[in-house]
């Protein structure tokens, strides 16, 4: 049981990390859920349905911690003011054009509720399917779907508003429903 | 935005340009796509939009997995720890005494925050202390020897208005080495120091327990310093020391045998249980 455990959530350490932080932006905040998320796993991992996919199972476990750490500091009127943000958070990117760029997508994806958020990272970051993320967040496909294209709007309009002219070089293409 | 071929069966929508970028299209359906993007700059541009802010999103958060993974979210130290925690029957027979409403016991976890101030978990960490400060002190660990046993055990019986015996771990290879009264935030305590033929200490301590009167052993550490603690009718005892917690356990089961309340004293604790039992039913 232990080996299984240990090889199938190994890998995903370190991608849990990566949700955490774009969801909670601080990096000791991140890691504590993540800390909290692993011991639920070793400790409900024989209670796991059968079949019942590992990284969806996860993620799930994940996404229900951060919202509720995000609601009680919502609660508590928590706010990590953006001056306040480690800048390493989001560090190692290879230049400073590329952090400032980086830094500004960070504070645009702050703009959006937190369903739209968890949607876009799963999907966008993760690799994980919009089936995988209906189950993880226990919604039907088809509001995984919505909250993607309004998060995806969104985000859009937040980075456009960030960028201003400078960074898309011809006009940034504006995303419009199509129907 | 209407310029769709009669001949695409089924209309292309947004949806389908997420999922396009997605990569969760199936064959014919991106192909299907793929030929309306090709014929319309819109949706080529609405592509281009959603495919670039997912790099940019993949690039601004890649390097967060490449960072090293800090040591407390080592899944294989999670996975000892949780093995440890489940290793005692005891938890068991806890778990038995809860649902039968039997016992004062505040909580299986020594981690467990809602434990009551002065319990188990409070015992166990005044332990600790006091190992930290006299097991270590090698001028003056004890108030009084073993030669002085007898005045030691009035003094520290008196204190915690209860008889009290020195347990006897000379079997396995600790001696004797005397004790003293100590001060907690939950009243006096005593302490009996223990030494090996290496000069390893082990301490006993003990004192009145108002909280979580009867607790199953539990294992308790503060990474250095750790052991075992339990209560008994009232009396509450934690083993403590340095060494590894497989070494300690069968230390504190030889203490927790010897210090079981004797048939003299009243019924033995199960039978007790089993009266209470009766009652409830």
């Amino acid at each position: 049981m232990a080996s299984d455990l240990l090889s199938r959530v190994q890998p995903l350490i370190a991608a849990l990390r990566r949700y955490a932080r774009g969801m909670l932006r601080d990096r000791d905040a991140a890691d504590d859920l993540v800390q909290d998320c692993l011991e639920r796993v070793v400790s409900h991992w024989d209670e796991r349905r059968d079949g019942e996919d590992t990284r969806q199972w996860v993620f799930a476990i994940a996404h229900n911690l951060a919202v509720t750490k995000l609601r009680q500091d919502a609660r508590r009127g928590v706010h990590v003011a953006i001056e306040d943000v480690d800048e390493s958070a989001f560090m190692a990117s290879p230049s400073q054009e590329h952090r400032i760029r980086h830094n500004e997508l960070m504070r645009a994806l702050d703009t959006l509720p937190q369903d739209q958020r968890s949607v876009i990272l799963m999907v966008s970051v993760e690799d994980l399917s919009y089936a995988e993320v209906a189950l993880a967040l226990g919604v039907p496909i088809g509001t995984v779907m919505s909250r993607l294209a309004r998060g995806r709007e969104r985000l859009q309009r937040a980075l456009d508003g960030e960028l201003g002219r400078m960074a898309r070089p011809q006009g940034a293409p504006v995303l419009r429903r199509m129907k | 935005m209407s310029t769709m071929s009669s001949n695409t069966p089924v209309p292309i929508d947004e949806a389908d340009l997420h999922a396009y970028v997605d990569n969760a299209l199936d064959a014919a359906r991106r192909k299907e796509v793929q030929d309306y993007i090709d014929r319309n700059p819109q949706a080529a541009q609405a592509v281009a939009a959603l495919s670039g802010q997912r790099q940019l999103l993949r690039s601004a958060l890649s390097s967060i997995a490449d960072e090293p993974i800090p040591q407390r979210l080592s899944l294989s130290n999670l996975i000892r720890e949780r093995r440890q925690q489940r290793r005692w029957p005891w938890q068991m027979a806890a778990a038995v005494f809860l649902s039968l409403g039997i016992g004062a016991i505040g909580g299986l976890s020594l981690r467990d925050r809602t434990a009551p101030a002065g319990g188990i978990s409070a015992l166990a960490g005044e332990a600790r202390a006091s190992y930290a400060v006299y097991a270590t002190d090698n001028l003056h660990p004890v108030e009084m020897g073993p030669q002085q046993r007898a005045e030691l055990l009035s003094w520290v019986s008196s204190k915690l208005n209860q008889p009290v015996t020195v347990p006897d771990l000379t079997p396995s290879g600790y001696r004797f080495s005397g004790g003293r009264v100590v001060a907690t935030e939950h009243g006096p305590a005593a302490m009996f120091l223990y030494e090996a033929a290496d000069g390893t200490r082990l301490a006993v301590v003990m004192r009145r327990m108002a909280h979580e009167t009867d607790t199953p052993m539990l294992q308790h550490s503060d990474g250095h310093v750790g052991g075992y603690a339990w209560a008994v009718r009232g009396l509450g005892f934690s083993l403590v020391g340095t060494g590894r917690p497989e070494a300690l356990h069968p230390l504190a089961d030889e203490v927790r045998r010897q210090v079981q309340p004797t048939p003299s004293t009243g019924a033995n604790p199960r039978s007790r249980a089993m009266q209470r039992v009766a009652l409830l039913e």
